[in-house]
């Protein structure tokens, strides 16, 4: 029977009406108040409940026990009053014939009486405060319970830097994976494994053989199923606690700021210099720290790229893409599995540092390379780059499709050298004051600049992205050399 | 010039051009951007100068920069795969 009350708990007692001639185990399960509560040290706390609805509803709790479970007795008692630090707050007795079923019983009983029980609390804090009326359950079903005290977690929540309040934050932070390949798909389990509330997956590729070496999600079933889709299933399966999306698209500079919005930080895992560009672009112009990783046989790098940290951007570091062909990518130069793996587990390690708002490790200012083959690391400083677009004060620097916009960097540079250059704001900046400017400067390559880089990427626009013509993203004091100053009529 | 002593370490797609990941050469380019052309034309590398980043300790350095004796220094392509 279910009963409340307000007198001391008597485990001996309580036990003893559960006495059975059929019974072979009793199984107990006893709840006490402990000297803290969500970090706060708690003297004691009071316990409230409307007796006849907490009865009703405690009753039914041991009745629909006694229907699952091959059990011959079912007993709970909850205190109310006025409870010191060490004090029974619950007590729960199952007896039946054989252990087994009183464990599972005793334990979906405890379960249930947290969950539906109506039960109020107020804690008293060691600092003499008191918090308000709570429900002393888990509240209701549709309420997930407090990831810190998930034993799931109990090692990582041990661990300095963490602890509950680190756990709590990984369960309400949001990771976006671009790519769920050879470094994606280990990335992702680790982030699912340790909790990180809410998972978004963007590939627009199908599982094929070849890839299930390194891109450990996929099962040999998954053959020709969308690899976003397949990932998030294998996931929800990894751990029903994080909340999964799967994008079963490319990403490209039109959906990115879609994708990305809502996310604490995102993982680049894809395999290309278009897709790394475009996605750094569109991160620093979300400011949403990034994760980026490459790699190449043997060797890899990793780094993070934060709008809020001192150290630029991606462009900063390698301006433009290298051209086509030169650079080998994994489908032609061949990789083990480990080697994508040991680098998608360093991106999963930079999110989680980054969420628990660790201040050392994340990689906001160096590159690590790692040589796998030997296991030798390397840190390189990186720096702002002068006259970089991300040193713009626009918020947005880098244009969603960069079809003819130059930023600053030795391609750009040589192209701006060889063009004829002129300056918008000898025109009026606007858009009436450029109907003619095609047929006045025949010349190409053209280049449209002007004092910061917005007015020539919006004249550009207007013009249809003519072919040969380039707005230079940064202001016309970046340019480079000769070539630069005022427009020469006709040359 | 003088010759100079250098530490070379190789990178991705350096390291498989160059059939080695570091060896100590002896050269008498002045600048890294001109170690770097020796080195492109010895080993055929694909990246002109303008795709490659160099470094010193833990620090990028410019092209310009001056080579020393007994630096040691690292090339680095840009890296996409994944
Ligand atoms: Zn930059």
């Amino acid at each position: 029977m279910f009963r409340l009350s307000h007198e001391p708990l008597d485990p001996s007692a309580l036990a003893g009406e559960l006495a059975a001639p059929g019974a072979g185990a009793l199984v107990t399960f006893e709840g006490w108040v402990r000297d803290h509560h969500e970090g706060r040290p708690v003297t004691g706390l009071d316990y409230e409940a409307f007796a006849p609805m907490a009865l009703r509803v405690g009753e039914g709790i041991l009745a629909e026990a006694r229907e699952r479970f091959a059990i011959t007795g079912a007993a709970a008692c909850h205190r109310l009053g006025s409870l010191g630090v060490g004090d029974r707050a619950i007590w729960v007795g199952v007896t039946s014939a054989h252990r087994q079923e009183a464990f599972l019983a005793c334990r979906w009983i405890m379960d249930a009486v947290k969950r539906e029980v109506p039960v109020w609390k107020k804690e008293h804090f060691g600092d003499g405060s008191e918090s308000a009326w709570v429900n002393a359950g888990e509240g209701s079903r549709s309420e997930p319970a407090d990831p810190a005290a998930d034993e799931r977690y109990a090692r990582q929540v041990r661990l300095p830097g963490v602890g509950p309040e680190g756990q709590r934050r990984l369960a309400g932070a949001a990771v976006l994976v671009i790519g769920a390949g050879g470094l994606g798909c280990p990335a992702l389990q680790y982030l699912a494994g340790a909790g990180v509330g809410r998972l978004t997956v963007g590939d627009g590729d199908r599982v094929e053989r070849s890839n299930l070496h390194r891109q450990v999600l996929f099962a040999t079933s998954d053959l020709g199923r969308n690899k976003a889709e397949a990932a998030a299933d294998r996931l929800r399966a990894l751990n029903d606690a994080v909340s999964l999306r799967a994008l079963p698209d490319a990403a490209s500079p039109g959906n990115l700021p879609e994708w990305i919005a809502g996310h604490d930080v995102v993982i680049d895992g894809t395999d290309s210099f278009e897709s790394k560009y475009a996605i750094a672009d569109a991160c620093w112009n979300a400011g949403c720290p990034l994760v980026q990783a490459g790699i190449y046989q043997v060797d890899g790098w990793v780094q993070v790229i934060d709008r809020a940290a001192g150290a630029g951007c991606f462009r900063c570091q390698w301006p433009e893409p290298p051209p086509p062909g030169c650079v080998g990518n994994c489908a032609e130069m061949g990789l083990l599995g480990t080697t994508a793996g040991q680098l998608g587990v360093l991106q999963a390690g930079q999110a989680l540092q980054l969420l628990l708002g660790w201040e050392e490790g994340p990689l906001r200012e160096h590159t690590l390379y790692v040589d796998t083959l030997t296991g030798s690391t390397r840190r390189i400083r990186r720096v702002r780059r002068p006259h970089c677009a991300c040193a713009s004060d626009r918020p947005e620097p880098f244009p969603a499709a960069d079809h003819g916009v130059l930023f600053p960097g030795p391609r750009a540079e040589a192209l701006v050298r060889e063009a004829t250059v002129i300056d918008l704001r000898e025109f009026g900046t606007g858009e009436s004051a450029w109907g003619d400017l095609l047929q006045r400067f025949p010349q190409r390559p053209l280049v449209l600049c002007c004092g910061g880089g917005t007015t020539s990427r919006r004249c550009l626009a207007a013009l249809g992205h003519p072919e040969g013509v380039y707005a230079w993203s940064a202001g016309a004091d970046s340019l480079p050399g000769p070539g630069k100053g005022a427009p020469t009529d006709g040359e | 010039m003088k010759v100079k002593t250098v530490h070379l370490q190789y990178f991705a797609l350096f390291r498989e051009r160059a059939g080695r990941a570091a060896e100590t050469r002896q050269t008498r380019a002045g600048t890294l951007g001109e170690l770097y052309a020796e080195l492109r034309e010895a080993y055929g590398f694909p990246l002109g100068p303008e795709q490659v980043r160099a470094a010193v300790g833990e620090e990028y350095r410019d092209l310009e920069a001056a080579v020393e004796d007994g630096m040691q220094v690292v090339f680095l392509p840009p890296v996409a795969g994944g």
